[in-house]
């Protein structure tokens, strides 16, 4: 008998192959060793999909997992994660999203998903409480992910049902592919879209009128209140909550962090008419929130006239008005808005699909694609007409668009011609939109994330701006001024390692990292020890939660140096440490990476010149069958 | 007269009512006269996110002059005629 609550004690095993369901048990050892979520993802695909699994292949799983405090009364705590191998980038993969469905999943009595098998034909999961089968989706492959959503709706589920699926780019592999949930979220990163798509899984869909279950109803219920309160309490709760992430647009344009021209410039001289204010005023319709989220930072959106009239979107971000706009030199807000929904609907992650796009561009620029090479497409900065065909075209693997659906990492393998310069990945993970040379915590972060570029797993968000005061809560005086200044190194190894090691335990117990835990740096360590004592009934001493989070990111990165990882896959593109950025508080500014890393990898216990996790470090986590695995003799 | 633009940012904008102003600049002002100048002018609710009761700087404050991060003390920040002062609140995310 699984003994934790907050947990629903079983995870569903779906074999697409043979067309197998199952449930079994949650192991207790598991939920000790790395809670649920993203840790419970990170030990199944460790234990199951090796180097040799080829991340579109049967043998890799797609692991649908929310955590022991999804569900519960805890702010913001109705995150789900999906972990797989990436087609993307080769390597471990993962994608979150808030909204509806994982506090679902948790009412209908499953901690997990686990797909594992290719089905022969197209089919959906739809799961009602106990109660799961698959079913045929002959007539909805080739649907967007709206019309998915709806036709499930109608065919099976009902109005309250919580869908995941994929779109047609997910269908056509498209490595960048997302999977798509309820009202618009996304599991946007990692391309786990596309393995989706390799197994013929169209869609999950769940119905749940379960609970969770607590061990201390009452201390849960008051930590609950406490921290409800001092989320709207917090100095920039009002800012956060009015504006969500595209409140960062204009402040992130004068530090020279907006990436502009596929990374060439940090400043877009257009920004006010794609920040928050201008899309307020644009499309706003109301203010939205995530299931249990005393913030709001999603909205609902419609464009109310022009060329893309009636175009409705949830959560337009800050990462998409980036990717669609400056990125691409555009301050065609409504193009924006429109390649937002193009993506939602088709299934992309909007990051590597604008990335895909500017790296065009600036091959066009550069004269080494021309016009016959893109198919008649006019690739110069700032036309978002030809944008909106050439993301069309990556979706349908069409022309141009088939060899950008790859990522950038690969379109420049097979272009060459110099083309690799002007790729902006880590690890073939396409950058987000955040800058090194402008905050050099997130150039550490982009380098050393397990999922490739990446600014959600260590998250640096004390030097983004300056949070001096949460600096000197959570790390004390004698790590200001430096931990509060962007442009300084001084202790920012240990921020990003502490952020890795907070984003793992974040992740596997299902709550928002834009909702207090990193925005707002309310909600800290001792915080989610105490919820997670309160809810499941673990013992959970802060010391315990943290070796739990450096266990999780540990064995990530064990996973990857399976797959051939080392500390020169640890690297940013050339542009940040050779070309100055010529923008705002950035002026004249580059990063040199390499002592960042030094010190990094001995605050973690790694060797410094492989960059893998040593044998001790490994077995002081208690990982010693990863140990083992590692280093054989 | 000298003067300086200041730019208002997120819930700074909606306190204030309006974008941006011109705001006339007293001779040998620093970045915190000029705090205390709008929080005079402008009362509440805008005073109480610029300054502390204790006049101190609100410490979720984020200040540009001429796009460079302020990350000292204002009364030691020099300000000059046709400067440009970005004022935000401290949000951060992604």
């Amino acid at each position: 008998m699984f003994p934790y609550k907050g947990f629903a004690g079983k995870w569903l095993d779906v074999d697409l192959t043979h067309g197998t369901l199952v449930a079994r048990e949650m192991s207790a050892t598991w939920a000790e060793r790395f809670l649920g979520g993203n840790g419970l993802g990170t030990q199944m695909l460790w234990e199951k999909v090796g180097p040799d699994v080829d991340p579109l292949g049967p043998e890799n799983l797609l692991i649908l997992a929310a955590g022991p405090l999804v569900g519960t009364l805890m702010p913001n705590s109705c995150r789900m994660e999906a972990v797989a191998k990436s087609p993307l980038t080769g390597i471990y993969g993962d994608a979150n999203a808030g909204g509806f469905f994982g506090p679902e999943l948790k009412f209908a009595g499953w901690d997990a998903v686990v797909v594992r098998g290719q089905a022969p034909r197209p089919v959906y999961l739809a799961i009602a409480d106990d109660r799961a089968e698959l079913r045929d989706a002959a007539e909805i492959w080739g649907q967007t992910t709206s019309q998915t959503e709806a036709s499930i709706r109608r065919q099976w589920g009902g109005p309250g049902v919580k869908v995941a699926c994929i779109g047609p780019a997910g269908e056509r592999l498209v490595r960048f592919a997302s999977i798509q949930v309820t009202s618009q979220r996304s599991l946007g990163r990692c391309g786990l879209g596309a393995v989706m798509g390799s197994k013929n899984l169209k869609a999950v869909a769940v119905r749940g009128q379960g609970s969770v279950r607590f061990a201390d109803p009452a201390r849960s219920h008051a930590l609950a209140v406490d921290f409800h309160l001092r989320l709207r309490s917090n100095p920039i709760y009002k800012a956060v909550s009015a504006h969500g992430t595209p409140g960062i647009v204009s402040l992130m344009d004068p530090l020279g962090r907006f990436p502009t021209r596929n990374f060439q410039a940090g400043s877009f001289p257009d920004v006010d008419k794609i920040n928050a204010e201008a899309l307020e005023k644009r499309a706003l319709v109301r203010h939205l929130a995530c299931s249990g989220c005393p913030i709001g930072c999603d909205k609902l959106h419609l464009l109310p006239d022009g060329r893309f009239a009636g175009t409705t979107l949830h959560s337009v971000e800050y990462e998409t008005l980036n990717a669609f706009g400056a990125n691409l030199w555009s301050g065609d807000l409504d193009a924006i808005l429109k390649a937002n929904r193009m993506c939602d609907d088709l299934g992309m992650d909007t990051i590597s699909a604008g990335r895909a796009i500017s790296f065009a561009m600036e091959l066009w620029q550069e004269e080494i694609l021309n016009l016959e090479e893109t198919g008649g497409l006019w690739l110069e900065w700032g036309n978002a007409g030809e944008a909106l065909r050439l993301l069309e075209q990556i979706a349908a693997r069409e022309g141009l668009g088939d060899l950008l659906a790859e990522g950038v990492r690969r379109a420049a393998q097979v272009i060459g011609r110099g083309s690799e310069e002007f790729a902006m990945h880590v690890k073939g993970m396409e950058i987000a939109a955040q800058d090194g040379r402008a905050q050099r915590s997130m150039g550490l972060a982009h380098a050393t994330s397990n999922r490739g570029a990446d600014h959600l797993k260590a998250f640096p968000v004390i030097d983004e701006t300056g949070y001096p005061d949460e600096a000197r809560r959570r790390y004390g005086e004698a790590f200001l001024p430096e931990m509060a200044q962007p442009l300084a190194t001084r202790h920012k190894p240990f921020l990003v390692k502490d952020g890795e090691d907070f984003g793992a335990v974040v992740d596997s117990v299902g709550v928002c990292k834009s909702g207090g835990t990193f925005v707002l740096a309310e909600l800290y360590w001792p915080d989610l020890a105490a919820a997670l004592e309160a809810v499941t009934g673990m013992e959970m001493p802060v010391e315990r939660l943290k070796q739990i989070g450096e266990r999780i990111y540990n064995l990530q990165r064990s996973y990857n140096v399976l797959h051939g990882i080392s500390r020169t896959d640890d690297r940013l593109p050339r542009r940040f440490s050779q070309e100055p950025s010529p923008s705002g508080n950035a002026a004249g500014q580059v990063i040199d990476l390499e002592p960042m890393l030094d010190e990094y990898y001995a605050l973690r216990g790694w060797d410094l010149c492989t960059g893998w996790p040593t044998p001790d470090r490994l077995r002081e986590l208690g990982l010693e069958e990863t140990a083992c695995r590692l280093y054989p003799e | 007269m000298p003067a300086v633009t200041v730019r208002y940012h997120n819930i700074l904008r909606s306190a204030v009512g309006l974008a941006e102003e011109s705001v006339p600049l007293p001779e040998n002002a620093a970045l915190y006269g000029l705090l205390e100048a709008l929080a005079e002018a402008r009362g509440s609710p805008l005073g109480e996110m610029l300054l502390k009761a204790d006049g101190s700087v609100v410490s979720h404050l984020v200040m540009f002059v001429n796009r460079k991060l302020i990350t000292g003390d204002p009364r030691s920040v020099p300000l000059a005629d046709g400067d440009e002062i970005l004022l935000f609140p401290s949000v951060s995310g992604g």
